[in-house]
Parts: structure tokens; sequence; C-alpha cells
């Protein structure tokens, strides 16, 4: 398993996309989280509201979703597009081993990189809603030593880690680009974009169930348009879609001829 | 004793590839169908056919990337499945093309090592035996078919594997990359090294096969050693040439001969040698200018070999 890990790792290195990939993640998190803060303004300066600040801080993590994708179908489906998957099943017979090293790789890196990406985001948010005059008495001031704040950053960082482990097991199954990226696209911005016009109750639904349900774990102010399920349970139910097409993937790669 | 060898065993294994029975279906077409064969250790099997024969198919079988439908393969005795370390004992080129553009070409090799725990030392040392090391750190993208088929037989030797399945690794190559290959391959023959190496041109693997495993849509066709079937080929067809031409082809026709004219002034003979042929022009007092049994090249022999059997249709095989 090590010398699989090592084989996976030396790819991941090895080419340039790994990089801008990454820089994408916190790009996006961090430079739409910011703009965003800006130019948002509470007036007067301290005036209250039922804004959440947390949650607004964090809300690049919703455009990172792409590279997120890209990062996690990729590091398959590349292999696939070049045929190099050919080679990697000849030196590691057992395929479950490739999987599963890509599975701690995929997940570990994403984890890594959205942890300091959240994390400068949600600094620099606040600072900047602040400057905005979203402050004190209207709203509390919330630094990383606050339990919801800490939760909501490392919850963003483990849901952009579960949407990776979800691409990575959608790109073993359909074993295309394209297709794997249209899919996962579909699945985590249509209901981002029509549920909120379908009835309430099947709305409520498919917010629940969707993976896109882990972006509960940001939230800390109980407002209209928060997502209807719990901040851990909604991460679960990202999860569980990451170990589901996970799974599946595991049973085919070694099923089926390569 | 050997030194060093105190308290240790070891076993000599047989470096044989074996085919058993070996079918697979792909939806309605019959690709191998119950193909059975052995590549013997320490010499050079030409694994030839048509396009399409299901040779490609065959060497997937054999390194458990393609399941069979029935039987299966043995690599050194073993399934390529339970190999813990492949690359060590068996070096493989399927397609030459099939890396990642982006990459530089030592790091495909460094991959590829880590796998199999081989040094990363291991790397520079094949890059310089294929000729590569020039452009070691050159991204693989502005390779030329040739470099990379360079690079899938470096990545082949990583493991200095006792067996390697070559799947036509000419293909693509210039003639000077041709001229390489061959005095490549039988370098690491000399090596003692079991090689499996497909073509669909017989011609790439003349002086370089020892031995031939012929398929046509997916069948054995024949299973021989290339000296024998190029002696069981020759001496059969004569080619002489003559001012009186119509005289001779009576003559030998009567005599039971088959002869075939191409319009020149040359006659082929099949059915009589040249000693015979020789007598009875001999006797009539018929001049003859040329009387020249014909060798058969391998390609002939190939060519009667696979008479009929052309699969035309471009499958798996390339």
């Amino acid at each position: 398993m090590m010398r699989a890990l090592r084989a996976e790792w030396t790819k991941l290195r090895t080419i340039r996309s790994t990089t801008w990939t990454l820089l994408a993640i916190f790009g996006l998190t961090v430079g739409l989280g910011a703009v965003l803060a800006a130019g948002s303004e509470s007036t007067p300066p301290g005036a209250g509201g039922d804004n959440d600040l947390v949650r607004d801080s964090l809300v690049g993590s919703y455009a990172a979703q792409f590279a997120v994708v890209a990062f996690g179908v990729l590091a398959i489906t590349s292999e696939y597009a070049t045929r190099m998957i050919l080679a990697t099943f000849t030196v590691v017979p057992e395929r479950g081993r490739v999987l599963v090293a890509k599975v701690l790789l995929v997940g570990g890196t994403v984890l890594v990189v959205a942890l300091a990406t959240a994390t400068t985001a949600f600094v620099l948010g606040q600072q900047l809603l602040r400057d905005g005059g979203y402050s004190p008495p209207g709203y509390p001031a919330w630094s990383l030593d606050d339990g919801p704040a800490q939760r909501a950053v490392l919850g963003t960082a483990l849901l952009l880690t579960s949407l990776a482990l979800l691409s990575l097991g959608v790109g073993a199954i359909v074993r295309h680009t394209a297709l794997a990226i249209t899919s996962l696209l579909a699945l985590l911005f249509i209901p981002l974009v029509f549920a909120p016009l379908l009835p309430e109750r099947a709305r409520e639904l498919v917010q629940q169930v969707t993976p896109g349900a882990g972006f509960a774990v940001q939230q800390t102010v109980a407002r209209e348009d928060a997502l209807p399920i719990g901040p851990w349970t909604g991460l679960g139910v990202s999860f569980a879609w990451a170990a589901g097409a996970l799974f599946l993937a595991l049973v085919l790669i070694r099923r089926r001829d390569a | 004793m050997t030194p060093g060898g105190a308290g240790r065993t070891v076993i000599a294994m047989a470096h044989t590839i074996e085919a058993l029975e070996l079918t697979k279906r792909f939806g309605r077409t019959l690709a191998v169908d119950d193909l059975s064969f052995t590549v013997p250790a320490g010499c050079v099997t030409g694994f030839v056919g048509p396009n399409g024969a299901g040779k490609t198919t065959t060497m997937r079988m054999v390194l458990g990337l393609d399941r069979p439908d029935s039987g299966h393969a043995l690599v050194s005795g073993r399934r390529y499945t339970e190999l813990r370390r492949p690359l060590r004992e068996v070096g493989a080129l399927l397609d030459a093309a099939a890396v990642h553009p982006g990459r530089r070409a030592s790091d495909h090799l460094l991959w590829l090592a880590r796998s199999n725990g081989i040094a990363p030392r291991r790397v520079r040392e094949v890059l310089e035996l294929v000729g590569l090391d020039d452009v070691a750190r050159r991204r693989v993208r502005g390779f030329s078919l040739g470099m990379l088929q360079r690079l899938g037989i470096a990545a082949a030797l990583l493991g200095d594997p006792p067996v390697l399945i070559l799947d036509e690794p000419a293909n693509g190559l210039d003639p000077d990359g041709m001229i390489w290959l061959r005095s490549f391959l039988r370098s690491l023959a000399a090596e003692g090294r079991t090689i499996l190496v497909s073509s669909h041109l017989l011609s790439e693997l003349e002086d370089v096969a020892d031995r031939l495993v012929v398929i046509g849509r997916g069948r054995l066709i024949a299973e021989t050693d290339v000296a024998g079937l190029l002696a069981s080929m020759s001496g059969k067809r004569v080619r002489l040439h003559t001012p009186q031409r119509s005289e001779v082809m009576g003559l030998l026709a009567a005599a039971g001969a088959n002869v075939t004219s191409d319009g020149s002034d040359a006659l082929t003979v099949t059915g009589l040698d040249a000693a015979r042929i020789a007598e009875l022009t001999a006797e009539r007092g018929i001049p003859l200018y040329e009387l020249t049994p014909l060798q058969a090249t391998l390609e002939q022999a190939f060519t009667q070999l696979t008479r009929g059997v052309v699969e035309f249709s471009e499958r798996r095989s390339s």
C-alpha cells in the first residue's frame, strides 16, 4: 500500500494542473469572499440585522466547488483520457489499492488546502465586513476562538474534501472527464439554482438530500434562506454521497476491463 | 555452495509465458478464441497476425488488464495479478502513447519505479539505456512516436525483469529507430530474457525472433520456430530463365510441375526441384540461363500461413 501511495503522490506532484487547481480553490474562495464582503455595507455602522457573517465570509467556497470537482475528477479521468491507466493497473494489479491511494491523497491534499483557504477567507472576510459597518453592537465580532466559527471553518474544509472525494468516485465510475464534470456540476448547482423555485416541502427535501447539504455547516443564524438541515447532519449527507460513489467505483474498478 | 548462498534455497524458475485456452468476447465479436501457446524461457518469440487478430487483447489478458471469459495465462508459472512487484518479473509495453503529456519523461518513470519500490536512480539508468538521457527533464508532450516507444521500453526495463511483453514496439519508428530496436531486442535476448514481441508485419521480426506464434481471428494458426518454418518453405520454388520458354513449359508440365510465367522471360516452377529440372532440360539440350531455387522469406511463409484468415476489421489491436 505504501508503494501505491508513493506512486500516486509522485503522479500528483509532477503535473502542473495540480498546483493550478489547488491555487484556484484558494483564490476563488478567498477572492470572491473578499469582493463580496468589501462590497457589502451596513448603515449606519453597528446597526443590527440577521446577516450570517460567518457564512458570508465563506461564500466563495461555492465558487471553489468548480476547482474541487475538477481536481477530484482529473485525478482519475486524466489517466483514462491518456490511457495511462493501463500502466497504472499493470504495475499495481490490485486496483483497489490504486483507488485507496488516490482517496487518501486527493482527500488529504484538499483538506489541507481547503483548511488554509477557509481560515484565510474567514479572517479576511470578518475584517472587511467589520470595516463595512457589520460591527458591534448590532453584530458580534467573530473570531477563530468562537466555537461556531471554528465549526464553520473546519466544516468548510471537510465539505470541500467530501466533494473532491465524490468527484473522484464519479470520475472512476464514468471514466470520462467531461461527462464526470458535467454530472457533478449538475448535481451541485441545479439544486442551488432551482430548489428555491420549488414548493417548500420539495425544496427542503432537495436541500436535505443533495451533496450541497454540507454547506449547512457554515450557518450560524437561523435565516429564511438557511439550509433546512443541521450543520453536522448536512456534512454527513455530503460524505455519504462520497462514500457511496467511492464504494461503487471500487466495485467497478475491480470488475471491469481496464 | 555459492558464495553468500548459505541457507538460501534458490529455486530456478522457468521464465515462461503460457496462454491456456484463453477466450475473450467483446459483445458479439469473438476476439480471442480458445488460444493456447507457450513462450519458452530465454528466447524471442514473435507474436504475429494481421491487425485485429487478437494480439493486443491476448497481451492484455496476460497482464491482467482484461478478464478472460475462460482460460487463463501464467507468467513464470503464476497469474499476473498475483505478482506483488510485477515490474521486477515482467516488463510490458502496451501503448507507448499512453503517457500524460504534461509530465516530464523522468517523472513518468519515477512514479512507475515508486509503485514497485524500485530505487529512483534506476530511472537515470534506463533512460541512458534507451538513449533518452538528454531529454529526461523534457515534458512528454513534445516527444515523437519513436521517442515514446523508447520511453515505453525504458519503463518496461525499470525492474530489470526476466520477461518482456512488447506490443508493436516498432510502430512509428523511422528506419534508424528500427535498426536500433532490432539490435536492442537482440541484446536483451542475449542477456537471457524471455521476450514476447508482437507485430502485424513479420518483416519487422526477421533476424530477431527465434520462434513465432501466429494468430488470426483470435485463433492459433501456427506455433513454430523460425528456422524450421523457413526450411519447410524453401526449395519448393525454382526460377529459371531460358530462350525456349514454351518448350520448357510443356516439358515441365508433362513432368507434373506447375509452371507460371510473370510475363518476363523468367518462369517460376513449383513441384519439381532444381536438380530434376536441370536433368530434364539437359536431356533435350535446352539451354538454361538461370536456375535458382527460391529461398522463402519469412514474409512469404507468413502470407502462406495466414491466407484465408485475414481479419480486415481493425478492432482492438493497433
